[in-house]
This record gives C-alpha cells, structure tokens and sequence, in this order.
C-alpha cells in the first residue's frame, strides 16, 4: 500500500511518466499476488502435517471421593491407554496401491460389494480424490470424553 | 533415498504371554532381496505373459508400490495398554 502511495505520489510530482508509473503498478500487483500465496502456504497446515494420532487415554476421576460401601473391582485399577501414530506418508502409500489393481478384479471387488449393499464403483477413484481424501484428514479431530463415577476417559484422533 | 526400517520392537503382555523381541528386519530385507533376484527372470517372464490379461502390469508395479509402503513403516508406532496391564507395543526404527 505504501508503494502504490509513493508512486502515485511521483507521478503527481511528474517524477515519473505514466507509462513507467503503470508499469511499476502492474509490477508491484505480481509481488503481492506472490506475497500473498506464499503466505497463503505458509498458514496452509496441511505441508506440515505429519501424523494421524489415536490417543486414548483414562485416568482417575479428581472429583471422586470413595464413600463408605463403595466396593472396590479389579477394573478400577485398570486404566486403557492407546497412542498410535500413523504417518500420513504411509497412508498415501497403502492407498496407491489401489490405484494397481487390474481391471479384471475391480470388477469381481465391485460384485461383492453389490452383494452386499454397496453400489460403489472402485474405478471411480482416482489419485486427486486420494490426495483430497488424505489431505481432508488434517482437517479431522475428534475429541469424545467419557465420565464415570471413577475414571474419566479421553478420546482423540487428530492429524499432526 | 528412504530405505526400510532396520529393527522392529514388538511387546506382547497379556496373562498368558510374555513377548519382548527386537526383530532384525535387515535380515529380512537381506532374504527377501536375495530371493528377488533369484527369481527375477521368472517375475519377468510372468510380467510380460500376464501383461495382457493387466495382472503383468500389476506384478510390474508391485514391487516398487510394496517398497515405498514398507520404508514409510519407519514412523509407525503402536502402543496400546489395557486393562489388566494387557500390552502391545510396535515400533519400526
């Protein structure tokens, strides 16, 4: 903005002609063009992502205190706790390799999912709806808490 | 250049079981390689008889499909604790 001042201003000033202000303008136009998509990627999440997450986590609810005649169970000690980490390259590459399977076996893969109540054609995925698919998952994040008397339990799965 | 993972770390703990191994995936790769080029004139031959049928190109693609796959096994990690100090814990380095 500051630069679109100033050149106006020398063109004002008759410092500059009109041809050589237009072409600065136009000149400056491209740079923001190119400022602006590089900050577009660099706020763009999704070249940094690396990761899909599952955790699961359980811990002992604070807020409970046992009362008398609380029976205590073996399950009260047994806390579940699940932390996979599942690169989204993997995931990129495990489903390539639909994009080899011949002809011949789509068809008989497309016959059993009719049987089964799936009308869905595999052949109609391409490799830009995988990369769409893969990319949506940076998008994903689900959170479920779960509470009881005793334990509190955390789901997530998230891209990181 | 991505290579495969070298180890693999598995943990198996239930009631029953007690299983801690680091499996040595180089020598895995080192067989399989091996066994690769043993057979390769007979991949070929099946390559270029199935061609037509689109399996040849499927077997053509395969390999280098199932590489990549198996390089990116490198940043797998698995670690999952239940109930009754249940574990199973898989990792690639």
């Amino acid at each position: 903005m500051k630069n679109r001042r100033k050149i106006l201003d020398m063109l004002a000033e008759n410092k500059i002609t009109a041809e050589e202000a237009d072409r600065l303008l136009s000149l400056m136009g491209d740079e923001t063009e190119e400022n602006e998509t590089a900050e577009l990627k660099d706020k763009n999440p999704l070249k940094n992502l690396k990761y899909l997450r599952v955790v699961v986590k359980t811990i002992p609810n604070p807020e409970y205190q046992p009362k008398n005649g609380d029976l205590f169970t073996d399950d009260d000690d047994d806390n579940d706790n699940v932390n996979i980490r599942v690169p989204m390259t993997l995931i990129r590459a495990g489903m390539k390799l639909t994009s080899i399977i011949p002809p011949s076996a789509y068809n008989q893969v497309d016959s059993s999912l009719k049987e089964k109540g799936f009308d869905f054609d595999l052949r109609n995925i391409k490799p830009e709806n995988i990369e769409e698919l893969i990319n949506a998952l940076g998008d994903l994040e689900v959170n479920v808490e779960s509470k009881n008397k005793r334990k509190n339990t955390q789901v997530r799965v998230y891209a990181e | 250049m991505n290579i495969p993972p070298f180890l693999m770390r598995l943990k198996l703990v239930d009631k029953r079981t007690r299983i801690n191994l680091w499996i040595p995936l180089f020598l895995a790769w080192l067989i399989a390689g091996l066994l690769g080029l043993a057979l390769s004139p007979l991949i070929l031959l099946l390559v270029l008889l199935l061609w037509p049928t689109g399996w040849g190109k499927f077997l053509w693609q395969f390999g280098p499909h199932l590489y990549s796959v198996l390089c990116e096994l490198r940043h797998l990690e698995v670690d999952v604790q239940g109930r009754q100090n249940e574990q199973v814990l898989i990792y690639f380095r």
